[in-house]
């Protein structure tokens, strides 16, 4: 490593002259503590800057500098770096290391660090994750909407939501990261789910006599034709203990398929079980199976830590929408003393990620919450441990190559989740995520009291109307749905 | 003018300036406190940038620098008087003619905004807006040449409205009708109005939004018309100022001012919410921890809510006096002791304050949170925050609670308060035994989980007690509870009468009297805590009570003990 230092030295003297910062400085003898951690991360080549803070530094140089010899300067309060020389040095930087010298004036002196790597995969990343900025807030909401960004750059805009209307919208969803099609709720007196297909809107009530509520936890069908939804009667109760916050749990649910070409929710005796409590489906790549999560119902709040998901799966005829009849267990979580939430497949077929907690089915709240991989070609299943932390991590999804995973996690602060990106390779290894580059993160993640709830890959733009929708929503204007048992004879 | 017209303007304007400071500090001080309390001006270049980053910013930043000073009625009262004056003193400076009537006219648009000010969700920011768009009209007024004075207002609109908002129709219009030219009277007005037009597929705000202006009232449904009434009233002043009429110098001068006024006051009385103003009251001081300002106001005049008894009971207790004195007060039932889920978020500050007070603070978070979200306008607010902080460092977590002290440390009058904080962040041992931390690390609850339910608040302060027995807001809380449901006999056993060092609480001797009567003991072998008197007393009440005195007279004369509340309410 000092002699790693030693050939940055030079660079680093010559940058600190052009900056008329210090002539001195003293070697620090080990790597910055740098916020967001960034050191040794796996990155793909199109991402914005990992511009980022010293711990204690009032002002920051630093110099990233690729294979080729190829170098970024950055200089401030924060190492911003200029988005242009970037992405030029990650583009030729691609399947090699990046390594990144840093300085601090820290207490008044100038120190400096030894360098750290960060890796530029080869593997491509897709064009932005879209997610919603929630506040905390268990009853009252405000500000909450959902957002897209791009990840090339630092550029966030809003579809629905924010400034533009106070609904509260959740539950949004893209087919395989297609921005065409999208699936979100809007809660609240005029709630509506819409649908975005064909490039057309529109706003459905989707609750039906013979279903529990509206639909909840929306997973496209690759053929773009089916959405699975959960229909939950969802309740929120407050924990005790200091270390832990919020439970949302469900007194009933169901699992349910919608026929967007038919306008038709589907079920079956099998998926709508009393004393049973269907959650979160999802197809499987090929669109054949659902997977879901179930329970043995429990008196509730009372054995709210007695509620244990497993991971359930049934066949799916795409060609008709029936549900088959043989439900299996896929993971028995419950003889693990674990509960199994949020599974999503990866689009290649080949792995299923899902959140383990002690309990509960909503495991964003649980500090314990972690991701686990399982290999749906061997059966095999393990928590990603380079991934995890202490913290709740949440609310994973898939790039459409998936070679990359988004998801949640608290471990910031224990409160705000930030997103995370994390690279996997062919055989389920992980590299080491990175969070959601910022301008200044200190400054921005410090100043920000909103989550990143939900992030989900978008191949491209969305180009979502968020006015129209809104005058949508304040319009009565709703598809009622139909509905249909699933053919028995699957 | 007269030199006495003149001497009678200004004292009109200081006359003026005085009733607003009187009325923003002393009958309005908790509405004034309560802009500041709704906000978290931090002064710092990213707080800058994103707030002058959209139509109004730079108004809106101004306001918002401004609003800091609300923290004493005193102060925002004057700063509000100032502005308002100012307003007035511009359009007065826009118009031709200056005459009496004129001179009166021009407190119209003030009035009504003074209006505005008196709803519950206002901002300065429609002040600072109102009074920069009236000094443009009359910066661009002193050009003398007509050419370049138009094409300096044209130039001048889209900027405007970058800086100010949409009230830069204002201007287009004080500026047309001084121009006196049709064309450009029309070329002004269109641009102002293709301002906001033009911005809407850009901005994420609704049409209705960008034309009544971003920043000109917190709530963005449901906004007063007022602010464009004043608009319009400044613009139809400076109309009839510039009317080619002979100047009539009238006799009745000091009769145009009293008329303005006169009709001010019951404009801004019925734009004023006494109502409102007390529960603000409460919630303010809660948040405050000024206890004993509680009950002294609530001696002045008595809790009207829920909300505001259950901050009543908090600062009974905090003061030792909950067991004594608070059926002094009118209860009525748990929720004027512990506010259940159906109170208004708005009063979540000083719900979060009794739950911290309590020990409980996970439900104080989250009474937090609810009370920034009730926040119309998404803006921080530094109470908030400041209790948010606290609840962080009292549950062990650091980096949360230093995201909270950062903010607070870029603000003026939280700043000292956080920075001590911040500066013992290195050695958390010296944060948490800071003030009252270490005794709420103590007395949070931490035992066994499980999920709060409100109807089971007993249950809740009996395991805060069995934590720490040393936690007398619980166990206090405890007794009340039980003392609010009529569950004597919960009562009886949590209450430890020999417990106490000095006089058994009234209201707890009350309550044995009560159970003493239910299980037939005789007087004579009451324990030595009861006090005669109180036992003369019962007497007295059981003997009307059973004699069927009315409700209104047992009122009068037993309306504070607790045996009035067990058989009536």
């Amino acid at each position: 490593m000092k002699k790693r230092t030693f050939l940055y030295f030079p660079l680093l003297l010559a940058v600190l002259a052009c900056t008329g910062n210090p002539d001195s400085f003293e070697q620090a003898g080990r790597q910055p503590d740098i916020y967001p951690d960034y050191i040794g991360v796996t990155v793909p080549a199109t991402i914005a800057p990992l511009d980022f803070d010293i711990e204690g530094a009032a002002k920051v140089i630093a110099i990233a500098e690729g294979p080729d010899g190829q170098t970024v300067k950055a200089s401030g309060k924060s190492a911003n770096f200029p988005v242009k020389a970037w992405h030029s040095l990650l583009a030729a930087s691609k399947g090699g290391t990046v390594k990144v010298t840093a300085c601090g004036k820290i207490d008044g002196k100038w120190k400096m660090f030894e360098p750290f790597e960060i890796y530029v995969s080869e593997d491509a990343i897709d064009y932005g994750i879209a997610y919603r900025l929630i506040a905390p807030g268990y009853q009252s909401f405000s500000h909450i909407g959902i957002y897209e960004r791009d990840l090339s750059s630092f550029d966030e805009t809003c579809l629905i939501g924010g400034r533009n209307f106070d609904g509260c919208v959740n539950c949004h969803a893209f087919n395989r990261t297609r921005p065409e099609d999208i699936s979100l709720h809007v809660r609240g007196t005029k709630g509506a789910t819409f649908i975005r297909k064909n490039g057309e809107t529109v706003a459905y009530d989707m609750r039906t006599d013979s279903t529990l509520s509206g639909c909840v936890y929306p997973y496209w069908h690759p053929n773009g034709r089916f959405i699975a939804y959960s229909t939950n009667l969802s309740r929120q109760g407050f924990h005790q203990r200091p270390d832990k916050v919020l439970e949302v749990y469900d007194l009933k649910s169901d699992l349910q398929v919608y026929d967007t070409q038919e306008n038709v929710l589907i079920t079956s005796p099998e998926v709508k079980v009393d004393g049973v409590n269907e959650n979160m489906p999802v197809f499987s790549a090929d669109g054949r199976s659902i997977y879901f999560t179930s329970c043995t119902e429990q008196e509730i709040p009372r054995n709210v830590t007695e509620v244990r998901y497993n991971l359930c799966r049934v066949d799916f005829n795409p060609e008709t929408g029936d549900i088959g009849h043989k439900i299996d267990t896929v993971i028995f979580a419950e003889a693990m003393g674990k509960s199994v939430s949020f599974p999503k497949p990866s689009y290649d077929g080949r792995w299923l990620m899902y959140q383990l907690a002690d309990y509960g089915c909503f495991g964003a709240w649980h500090h314990e919450s972690d991701l686990w991989l399982l290999d749906l070609q061997t059966g095999e299943t393990r928590p990603l441990d380079g991934v995890n932390s202490d913290d709740a991590e949440s609310a994973h999804s898939w790039s459409s190559n998936s070679r990359w995973f988004v998801f949640g996690s608290r471990r910031d602060d224990g409160l705000y989740t930030r997103a995370y990106i994390c690279h996997i390779d062919a055989d389920g290894v992980c590299a080491k995520p990175f969070m959601l580059p910022q301008k200044s993160p200190r400054d921005f993640y410090d100043n920000s009291v909103r989550s990143y709830n939900v992030p989900e890959f978008v191949s491209g733009k969305t180009d979502f109307d968020g006015n129209a929708a809104v005058r949508l929503y304040n319009s009565d204007e709703r598809t009622k749905v139909g509905f249909r048992w699933s053919d028995s004879s699957l | 003018m007269t030199r006495i017209q003149k001497i009678t303007d200004f004292g009109a304007s200081l006359l003026f300036l005085a009733a607003a400071v009187v009325y923003f500090s002393v009958w309005y001080g908790f509405h004034t406190i309560n802009l500041e309390q709704l906000q978290l001006f931090e002064g710092t270049w990213a707080y800058f940038a994103e707030t002058v980053a959209i139509p109004g910013g730079f108004a809106d930043y101004l306001g918002r620098f401004l609003t800091q000073f609300c923290y004493y009625a005193w102060s925002g009262a004057l700063i509000i008087a100032v502005l308002l004056v100012l307003i007035r003193i511009l359009v007065w400076k826009l118009c031709t003619r200056k005459d009496t009537l004129i001179g009166a006219m021009t407190f119209v648009p003030t009035i009504l905004l003074a209006m505005v000010m008196c709803y519950r969700f206002p901002t300065l920011s429609l002040l600072t807006a109102f009074a920069l768009t009236l000094t443009a009209a009359l910066a661009v007024n002193c050009i003398a040449d007509t050419k370049p004075r138009r094409i300096v207002a044209l130039a001048l609109i889209p900027v405007l409205y970058l800086l100010l908002g949409s009230l830069v129709i204002l201007f287009a219009a004080v500026t047309a009708v001084k121009e006196r030219n049709k064309v450009f009277a029309i070329t002004t007005l269109v641009l102002a109005v293709a301002c906001p037009l033009v911005a809407y597929p850009l901005l994420p705000y609704p049409l209705g939004r960008l034309l009544y202006g971003l920043h000109y009232y917190k709530v963005h449904i449901h906004m007063p018309v007022w602010p464009w009434v004043a608009a319009l009233a400044a613009v139809a002043v400076v109309a009839f100022a510039e009317a080619r009429i002979p100047s009539r110098q009238l006799r009745v001068w000091p009769a145009a001012y009293a008329a303005i006024f006169l009709l001010a006051v019951p404009a801004i009385l019925l734009c004023s919410s006494r109502i409102d103003e007390q529960s603000l009251k409460y919630n303010i001081l809660t948040g405050k921890r000024a206890w004993n300002r509680i009950v002294t106001e609530a001696t002045r005049r008595a809790p009207r809510t829920y909300g505001e008894t259950a901050s009543l009971n908090l600062a009974l207790c905090k003061t030792g006096h909950m067991g004594g004195h608070m059926f002094d007060y009118l209860q009525d039932g748990p929720e004027t002791l512990l506010p259940n889920e159906n109170t208004p978020y708005q009063e979540g500050l000083s719900t979060a304050e009794i739950f911290y007070q309590l020990g409980m603070v996970n439900n104080a978070r989250r009474n937090c949170f609810e009370a920034l979200n009730a926040i119309p306008d998404y803006q921080k607010s530094a109470p908030v925050f400041k209790l948010l902080a606290e609840t962080s460092i009292v549950n062990e977590k650091y980096e949360l609670a230093r995201k909270y002290l950062t903010a607070l440390s870029h603000t003026l009058f939280y700043k000292k308060w956080a920075n001590e904080r911040l500066a013992k962040y290195e050695d958390l041992m010296e944060l948490m035994i800071m003030e009252e931390y270490a005794m709420k690390h103590l007395e949070r609850y931490k035992g066994e989980d499980y999920i709060f339910d409100y109807n089971a608040s007993d249950v809740s302060l009996r395991q805060l007690l069995a934590e720490y027995p040393g936690n007398i807001t619980a166990l206090n809380y405890l007794l009340a509870w039980s003392l609010l449901n009529k569950d004597i006999g919960a009562f009886m056993s949590d209450c430890p009468f020999e417990g106490f060092t000095e006089v058994v609480p009234k209201a707890y001797q009350e309550a044995f009297l009560i159970n003493w009567d239910l299980f037939g003991g005789s007087p004579e072998d009451l324990p030595q805590f009861i006090n005669p008197r109180i036992v003369s007393r019962k007497e007295a009440f059981t003997r009307d009570f059973e004699t069927n005195v009315p409700m209104n007279k047992m009122m009068e004369r037993y309306g504070d003990t607790y045996w009035f509340y067990y058989y009536f309410k």
